[in-house]
């Protein structure tokens, strides 16, 4: 289903503040960020660890409330509401049920949700076709009859399930060996091409945000803001990363210009480079 | 198939073991019948009280109650220990009465118990369901906390409501161990049947213990009682297997 | 060797005074009780096993324990306590040499082919009636049809006085409403108007319901179902091997009982001794031994520990027609006259 023909932004944040209490008093996790995904857009948000990046993604799903500021989704700009089929998330783990068959899992949002059995079930054929899983041996199979990255496929059929317009990811394939993540990389850039769904991927890969994103916030330390947003010209399907391709390095050393000039005390080197003795 | 016959031929071999085993003890040991029968011996006495009808309504009796009483206290223990699992205060008003409760002996408690019910088949359902409570509550509050929070997220971010959240993911997840609790539980019936049947009544395998031992002065029906109690835990044990595998897929 | 004579002595003195069919045998004729023990003077050490729980009616044996009679008998004697069944197997598997039993547990285990016999009566008179609120117990068992009785359940001398009972008046168990209460509350059971009679000891449960108001009447066996009361029992072994020891133990326990018998006190201050917690109610624990002196002497005076046919020999009858013993092994088998001797010479069931 074709998605990037909706018009307007798919999500706009303006002043999202998410603070948590803890016992030492407050702890600031996003601060007076702001920004907007337009619809159909595929959006990288990278830096390290802490920054904040899994509880941006969080707040856009609904899952936690902003202290200050809004976070709105669609033509209505209505603030996200955790279950109402506007959103599908992935995680790291494929956070699947164990007692379930895939197919069953896959339904569960529908099932949330209270659509009939027999509508559920095919929605959940559906979906699992996207991710190329029509094939019946998988589908009714528990989770741990499965390999990691076929679980997180099927964790990504049920974020689909419901036809989401937008789609959160964070960090889905970090947990996967690196050769299965190229692949998925791959899968999932051409799905996001057939669906032109509006997907924000967390990841903390620079490789993975140039190959995929058309966009690339680059998020400060602790309390989160947006210190650089970089747009991705290059043409799809994007070259290699270990192409040598120019406008790819341009952009690359964009990205690790836009970290260091944020979290270069954690990113700094451990040591003087050596250098290779002259042939 | 081939499983199922080498399961049932390892269980006879094991049986024919203890046997031995306990034909050996007489054997060694020389112990007169009244003190150890063998096994043939009580085997004998077993068939003729078959026979002759004595058996089959105590082990009717005790059927029942530790049936009705295990139904009865998992149902509660269940319901309380999803209420202990998700909420701290009730955990923390109701955790040291139900800790002393489970200290004291119920056999202490049980011909007050008895009283207060009017004898009969409520009050040792009761004093079995009580046996048989604090085992299955626990196992059900700490299944349930055990939850993968991550799971829970995950439903949350679906939409899931409270009551969704425990039908369709607690439970379930908590399932492997509860049907612990009630492996337990199950066992502990059969004990509470004849605890509760030791502080007043007239018939039941813990009352034919009684007969056999102190009025009749026959050890070997005695055994026979005992043995049917055995028999007793053991195919509620197996019963509790079986749900287990048909409601946990494995 | 010496200790050979005595039981050549005892048997000889027996054998005089049974071919005179109206003297009693009394512990008085019997030699005095010469120790058993070896001759460098050591007590022979035997376990005696009582039952249940510790009390003021066990207090000849406390007495003999005290005041050296069984000292003086050549034994040292250790009390323990240990409920009816275990009681019985652990004497006929030796370990106990001595225990205190009701006669009607020994017949049935004795059919049970379990190895004890029982030797001297501690109870002449059998200890358990009905007892119901004055006024209200009937004379004629017969007209026990449709009471509701509290007993302690389907075992023990209580049992039997009630089968007994209900088997005099041409009754049985299906006549009657019987409401069992395993841990001996039945007194609660009575006082509470559950039931309308209970199961009791005449020389016990009276005098509680007494202290909590209740006036009492009793419904024995004496008169229309005789059953022997309790007594001391040994193993066939114990007897086969050493008689005299299981003599000399009968008679330090006689005599002791009959000093109680001729001055109570005695009796009391020695189960205070033995039983500091009697001492809490020693005026009840008086009266209940004033109660028990009449239970113990049965028909008449000096008769003490004989064993005694014109109950006996109707009370295994009754057992028989009860079904709780099936008569394969007979009277003679269960009982020892040779230790305390008999009440009316002869021993004979004619």
């Amino acid at each position: 289903m074709e998605h990037a023909a909706q018009p307007g932004p798919a999500i706009t944040i303006e002043g999202l503040a998410v603070a948590f209490p803890t016992p030492s008093g407050n702890l600031s996790a996003l601060a007076a960020l702001s920004g907007t995904v337009a619809a159909g857009e595929l959006l990288a948000v990278i830096g390290p660890n802490g920054c904040g990046k899994t509880t941006l993604l969080r707040a856009m799903a609904g899952l936690l409330a902003p202290s200050a500021g809004r976070i709105g989704l669609g033509r209505d700009g209505l603030p996200p509401r955790a279950g109402d089929g506007r959103v599908g998330l992935v995680f790291q783990q494929p956070r699947l049920l164990g007692w379930r068959t895939a197919l069953e899992n896959v339904a569960l949002p529908l099932e949330l949700s209270g659509t009939p059995h027999t509508e559920r079930r095919e929605a959940a054929e559906r979906a699992l076709a996207q991710v190329g899983l029509a094939d019946n041996s998988v589908r009714d199979l528990r989770p741990r009859e499965l390999s990691g990255g076929m679980q997180q496929r099927v964790a990504l059929a049920r974020s689909l399930v419901t036809d989401p317009p937008i789609l959160l990811l964070d960090e889905p394939f970090s947990a996967l060996d690196a050769l299965t993540r190229e692949a998925f990389d791959t899968q999932l850039e051409s799905l996001w091409l057939a669906q032109r769904r509006t997907v924000v991927l967390v990841t903390h890969s620079v490789a993975e945000a140039i190959q995929l994103a058309d966009r690339i916030w680059v998020m400060t330390p602790r309390p989160g803001s947006v210190a650089a947003d970089i747009r991705v010209p290059l043409a799809r399907p994007r070259p290699s990363a270990l192409s040598g391709d120019p406008g790819l390095a341009a952009v690359e050393a964009q990205v690790r210009q836009g970290l260091a000039a944020v979290h270069a005390p954690e990113l700094e080197g451990w040591a003087e480079p050596r250098r290779e003795a002259a042939a | 198939m081939r499983s199922l016959g080498r399961r049932l031929g390892f269980i006879v071999l094991s049986a024919a073991a203890f046997v031995a085993v306990w034909r050996l003890v007489v054997v060694i040991g020389g112990y007169p019948e009244y003190i150890l029968p063998a096994p043939e011996v009580v085997a004998a006495r077993a068939v003729e009280a078959i026979q002759n009808g004595t058996l089959q309504p105590h082990l009717a009796a005790t059927l029942e109650e530790s049936v009705i009483g295990f139904t009865v206290g998992a149902l509660m223990a269940v319901a309380i220990g999803i209420l202990l699992a998700k909420s701290l205060t009730a955990e923390r008003v109701l955790s040291p009465y139900l800790v002393a409760a489970q200290a004291i002996p119920i056999l202490a408690l049980a011909p007050l118990i008895d009283i207060w019910f009017g004898g009969g088949l409520t009050a040792r359902v009761v004093i079995c369901a009580l046996i048989v409570f604090f085992p299955i509550a626990i196992a059900t509050m700490v299944g349930i906390r055990s939850t993968d929070p991550l799971l829970v997220e995950m439903a949350r971010a679906y939409g899931a409501r409270p009551a969704q959240v425990t039908r369709l993911l607690e439970l379930p997840s908590a399932l492997p161990v509860l049907f612990g609790g009630l492996r337990v539980g199950v066992t502990l019936a059969v004990i509470g049947a004849v605890v509760a049947e030791w502080a007043g009544a007239s018939i039941g395998l813990g009352v034919l213990i009684n007969i056999a031992d102190q009025g009749l002065f026959d050890t070997p029906l005695m055994f026979v009682a005992l043995a049917s109690l055995a028999v007793l835990g053991l195919a509620f044990y197996s019963a509790v297997l079986v749900a287990e595998r048909v409601l946990i897929p494995r | 060797m010496r200790t050979r004579a005595l039981p050549l002595a005892v048997a000889l003195t027996m054998a005089v005074a049974a071919c005179n069919p109206t003297a009693s045998v009394s512990p008085s004729d019997s030699p005095e009780p010469t120790p058993s023990a070896s001759p460098t003077g050591e007590l022979r050490q035997v376990r005696l096993l009582l039952g249940f729980r510790p009390d003021v009616q066990f207090a000849p044996f406390y007495l003999a324990q005290q005041d050296g009679y069984f000292e003086r008998a050549g034994l040292e004697v250790t009390i323990e306590h240990a409920s009816g069944g275990e009681l019985i197997r652990l004497v006929a598997a030796g370990e106990a040499e001595f225990g205190v039993a009701d006669a009607t547990d020994v017949m049935i285990a004795r059919t049970n082919d379990i190895p004890i016999k029982y030797v001297s009566t501690l109870y002449q008179f059998f200890p358990v009636a009905l007892i119901g609120p004055a006024g209200t117990v009937p004379t004629d068992p017969a007209d026990l049809a449709g009471r509701r009785i509290g007993t302690p359940g389907q075992f023990g001398s209580s049992w039997h006085a009630l089968l007994a009972l209900l088997d005099a008046g041409g009754l049985s168990t299906d006549d009657v409403t019987i409401r069992e209460y395993p841990q001996f509350n039945q007194v609660e059971g009575l006082l509470n108007g559950d039931v309308d009679l209970i199961t009791g000891f005449r020389n016990n449960e009276p005098l509680r319901l007494a202290a909590e108001g209740m006036q009492t009447d009793l419904l024995t066996v004496d008169d229309v179902a005789p059953l022997p009361g309790p007594g001391v029992i040994v193993s066939d072994e114990l007897l086969a091997a050493d008689l005299e020891v299981v003599h000399a133990f009968a008679t330090a326990f006689v005599l002791a009982q009959e000093a109680i018998i001729g001055d109570p006190e005695l009796g009391l201050r020695a189960a205070v001794e033995a039983v500091p917690t009697i001492a809490e109610d020693e005026a009840t624990a008086l009266d209940v031994l004033e109660a028990t002196i009449p239970i113990w002497q049965g028909e008449g005076v000096g008769v003490t520990g004989t064993i005694n046919q014109t109950i006996w020999c109707p009370g295994y009858e009754i057992l028989v027609d009860l079904g709780l013993i099936n008569g394969s092994v007979p009277l003679a088998d269960m009982i020892d006259i040779r230790v305390a001797g008999t009440m009316h010479g002869l021993f004979s069931c004619q």
